[in-house]
């Protein structure tokens, strides 16, 4: 067993990468190369046995196709394209005001959906073609909505939230609502990269929208979209009403957006067709991505990395800066390459002991660990977010434009996760407040 | 040879659409089901019987592997074109070509490895029990299969045609072209 | 000889804290350095993927739980399927362990699967956990509870609660969301799966053991290549560890949990004799039906005299265990002599 083994993987990884080979097959191939090396080529092809199908074969992952179904139906059958006119009636005087109207409708996404690869696609697909439309460009119009979706984890419900408070035995109802306040703050930072922007570079976002409405048109405007506001109500409302959880939202979702679309009248053949074809292509090759990274987690377990990144956090003499430092750059180099649950389990057995023995707040820990793989769902060369919202806009942008458009969101998000270190307070006033 | 390839091609065409087309009812009954799962919930206290094993042994397994020749036959797999600019035709089609062989090749190896499980799934007659239903699970192992076979199938005629000569024009950017 | 073992649970999890890491603890002690064991964690093989694992000889230990690969091993299913009857952890899992390395068809089918079995493990016993008092078989009427499995539907349906079907996983989600009122578990789900932020109520009637388990399962090549004398190392630090996990798993975690919950405000509701008797009758009266499911799911012709023969054993070490007092160690020693000095190592499992 050996990290050798993992860094000269990660290596190759970057190399068939940069030699075009698709994700999923580059992220299979190591992992198959990396364990027959380690361990023998009957343990290789056992792994590439088993995870495609335990991979797939998950309830709460049903929520990624029907999430994905909702959006391209609203899309396609036309519910949400008088949602756009109402934001530009109502947003017109706001500097970027699409994209900041597509970064609370992530924000607000976030409160139905416990993933972000969710909240990036079922958005994406809607908002993307009307920010290109206004002017937006297209890198960063992806771009912001592959990092709106990660707001999707931070806010309630979580599933990633969840996985780390029974991994870490804290309150899953604390880490929750400490997610509240920094999923608000992610989306406050993004909004000022939005104005930002739109300040220094009015050829990327455009700081008045090409066709301004009249003012009239607003109410109008508002009132076309009642179907989508009934949909809006029935997914918020059933799930606020404990009638389904989040995994069944998306499926309720799609559903009623089927039922809206037809009795408005806008369902016909094409939108069916066109929207199913689209779930599907974006499923397959999404999840095909997710199984080899499931895969290169385990070779990269088997390496004996989490023993190895141990070692780096284990030394008692670290104070509280060099500790958070490390355990940061940690993440990230880890977010680059695997999916945020291999990630989180490959790392909190050895960084919890050093946590708990230096006294840090387990909750506060839950956040800030969520925002970094989140982060990681971003960052190249793998980054989940990035693929999803490539396939939705593949009219629009490659990969390597969609990875150019988030790096403002990144450098936003670095900020965040600073100003969380810093001020612990940020995640924790608000469930220590409720607490008492 | 080219007759062969011809026939193959064509094959391929139908047989990607057919499993996207299966794919495709796969989809809209997942919604179907886990919303009358909903409402029977709702209306009479209790949930349609094995609803999650359906779902994801059954649903999901149908949505992630059988369209997958299809994204392959569309060329819309996800990969990263970071030297895209840098490439000659020349070398572009030497690249493809290589990305060919690479997939066919591991396409070749998914498909042996879940082939030989879900044969023994099938010889064993693999199931769960959910509540006190007995749910046959083993025909879910062959659809990974099915995927990855036709996908090889696919990447094989690509590299065919890049080696010869003959490919058709890229088509990317088009979903549902 | 390093072998490379996996509990397929975080370290949280007894059955990686206490079954695994001990084994990893145990087996040079007992070999003399000669065996040790490289631990491989959740994110390199899940419960689901232990089987691939363990027949593709990446991992040479394996934690396999028999509810996941039921048509694979019926004679564990059936087991299984008599969990209501379960009311001491370690006669349970002492029961499990005999019942399983003396049956000659549970021997053919681990090794139809390539597997070799070193004993079981058991959890508490199950509790009603809800978000309102139950008192009485009146109160379950209508309640939607968590089912682990086939005998606790059997129980909730005779009581008129239903059961649901969720992975356990999403037991806090659908518990927060009310999609469910309550789940039928272990008092150390409060804690493993944080229900104590949900939980209201705790029931403690008698609802039976999780005990279908097989701990450590030896991959059959690796098997073939140990010597007889590995091969008893290797089952003499399994047998401690086992009882290490049961300690932990049946009796301690259920302790702190307990404290965990009354410390939450979480209310221990005495139940009504009348529905304590009715628990127990039923838990009587499944044994048969269990025989009768084992018959039609698995086509055991002689079910009924299998889940008698379990029964006698569940009632021989109830008896050991009295005597023993529960002391651990000396419940590791009765082991010892009564199954495993009895196994001829060189042709055990082969
Ligand atoms: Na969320
Ligand atoms: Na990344």
């Amino acid at each position: 067993m050996s990290v050798e083994t993992g860094l000269y993987g990660i290596a190759i990884l970057g190399l068939l990468l940069i030699l075009r080979v698709p994700v999923a097959l580059a992220l299979i191939a190591v992992s198959f190369g990396g364990i027959a090396v380690l361990i023998g080529l009957r343990p290789a092809v056992g792994i590439v046995t088993s995870t495609p199908y335990s991979f797939v074969a998950s309830w709460t992952m049903s929520a990624v196709p029907m999430f994905l179904l909702m959006g391209f139906v609203c899309f396609h059958a036309g519910l949400t394209a008088n949602l756009f006119t109402a934001a530009k009636a109502v947003l017109h005087r706001v500097p970027g005001g699409l994209a900041i109207s597509s970064i609370f409708a992530c924000t607000g996404f976030a409160a139905v959906s416990g993933s972000s690869i969710a909240c990036a696609a079922a958005m994406g697909r809607i908002a993307i073609p009307e920010m290109v439309e206004a002017g937006y460009r297209p890198s960063f119009a992806a771009g912001a909505l592959a990092a709106g979706g990660t707001i999707g984890a931070l806010i309630p419900p979580s599933i990633l939230m969840i996985v780390y408070g029974v991994f870490a035995e804290t309150s899953i109802t604390q880490v929750f609502i400490g997610g509240i306040g920094v999923g608000l703050l992610t989306a406050l930072s993004y909004c000022l990269v939005v104005f930002a922007l739109c300040w220094l570079r009015p050829d990327i976002v455009p700081r008045r929208l090409h066709h301004d409405a009249e003012a009239g048109s607003a109410l109008a405007a508002l009132i076309r979209i009642w179907p989508l506001g009934l949909l809006v109500l029935l997914v918020f409302g059933g799930l606020f009403s404990g009638y389904f959880t989040a995994t069944e939202a998306g499926a309720v979702g799609a559903g009623g957006a089927v039922i809206l679309s037809a009795v408005t009248g806008r369902l016909d053949r094409r939108v069916i067709r066109i929207s199913l074809l689209e779930t599907l292509s974006t499923c397959a090759s999404l999840f095909i991505i997710g199984i080899g990274a499931s895969m290169f987690t385990r070779f990269l377990g088997i390496t004996g990395l989490s023993g190895f990144l141990g070692s780096f956090v284990s030394d008692a003499d670290l104070g509280y800066g060099a500790l958070m430092t490390i355990i940061v750059v940690i993440y990230l180099a880890l977010g680059m390459f695997m999916e945020p649950f291999g990630a989180m389990l490959v790392t909190l057995p050895v960084i919890l002991p050093v946590l708990k023995s230096e006294g840090i707040s387990l909750v506060w820990f839950g956040v800030l660990v969520v925002k970094l793989l989140e982060i990681g769902m971003i960052t190249p060369p793998v980054g989940l977010n990035v693929f999803v919202i490539k396939n939705v806009a593949a009219r629009y942008v490659s990969v390597v434009d969609v990875f150019k458009g988030v790096t403002p969101f990144i450098l936003a998000d670095l900020v965040v996760v600073v100003a969380t270190i810093t001020f612990p307070a940020l995640a924790l006033a608000l469930p220590q407040w409720l607490a008492q | 040879m080219s007759r062969t390839i011809f026939l193959l091609t064509g094959l391929a065409d139908r047989l990607s659409r057919l499993l996207a087309f299966v794919a495709g009812i796969g989809v809209i009954l997942m919604m179907v089901h886990v919303c009358a799962d909903v409402v029977a919930r709702v209306i009479t206290g209790a949930s349609l019987p094995a609803t999650v094993e359906i779902v994801s042994y059954y649903y999901m397994i149908i949505v992630a592997f059988l369209p997958l020749a299809w994204v392959e036959w569309k060329e819309q797999m996800v990969s990263v074109e970071i030297i895209e600019f840098l490439l000659s035709p020349g070398l572009r089609r030497a690249s493809d070509a290589a990305v060919a062989l690479l997939s066919t090749v591991i396409y070749g190896v998914m498909t042996y490895a879940t082939w030989a499980t879900a044969m023994k799934n099938f010889h064993t007659g693999t199931f769960v029990v959910a509540l006190q239903t007995k749910i046959v699970t083993w025909p879910g192992y062959i659809l990974p299969t099915l995927g990855f076979a036709l996908a090889a199938l696919i990447t094989a005629i690509r590299l065919f045609q890049l080696a010869s000569g003959t490919e058709r024009p890229l088509r990317t950017g088009d979903v549902a072209a | 000889r390093e072998l490379r073992v996996a509990p397929g649970a975080p370290p949280a999890h007894p059955s990686n804290s206490h079954l695994y890491q001990k084994l990893v603890e145990y087996l040079p002690e007992v070999s003399d350095g000669q065996l040790t064991g490289q631990l491989l964690g959740p994110e390199v093989v899940s419960l689901g993927q232990m089987k691939d694992a363990l027949q593709s000889q990446l991992v040479e230990v394996g934690n396999i739980l028999p509810l996941y690969f039921p048509a694979d091993l019926p004679n564990m299913a059936l087991a299984g399927e008599l969990a209501l009857s379960g009311r001491e952890p370690h006669a349970m899992a002492a029961a499990m362990t005999e019942y399983m390395v003396t049956c000659d068809t549970c021997q053919q089918e681990l090794k139809k699967f390539g597997v070799v079995y070193l004993g079981s493990g058991s959890s508490d016993v199950y509790a009603i956990l809800t978000k309102k008092p139950v008192k009485t078989a009146e109160d379950l009427k209508g309640l939607r509870l968590r089912s682990g499995g086939a005998p606790f539907s059997r129980f909730a349906e005779h009581f008129g609660a239903v059961p649901a079907n969720i992975p356990v996983g999403d037991t806090f989600e659908s518990m927060s969301q009310g999609v469910i009122d309550g789940s039928m578990a272990s008092v150390g789900d409060l804690l493993s799966f944080r229900l104590v932020e949900l939980v209201k109520d705790v029931t403690l009637v008698p609802l039976g053991t999780y005990h279908a388990t097989s701990d450590f399962t030896v991959s059959g090549t690796t098997w073939e290549s140990l010597s007889p004398e590995e091969r008893k190392q290797l089952a003499t630090a399994a047998n401690k560890a086992n009882v290490d996990f049961t300690q932990r798993w049946g009796y301690e975690m259920a302790a702190e949990a307990t404290k965990a919950a009354k410390d939450a405000g979480i209310t221990f509701v005495d139940p009504d004799p009348a529905f304590v008797k009715a628990v127990q009758d039923f838990a009587e009266a499944d044994k048969e039906t269990a025989a009768k499911v084992a018959q039609e799911r698995f086509g055991f012709t002689d079910a009924g005299d299998r889940v008698a023969r379990f029964s006698a054993l569940v009632d021989k070490w109830n008896g050991i265990f009295q005597e023993v007092k529960g002391d651990p160690a000396e419940l590791t020693k009765r082991l010892d002599s009564e199954i495993w000095s009895k196994v001829d190592f060189s042709t055990y499992g082969t």
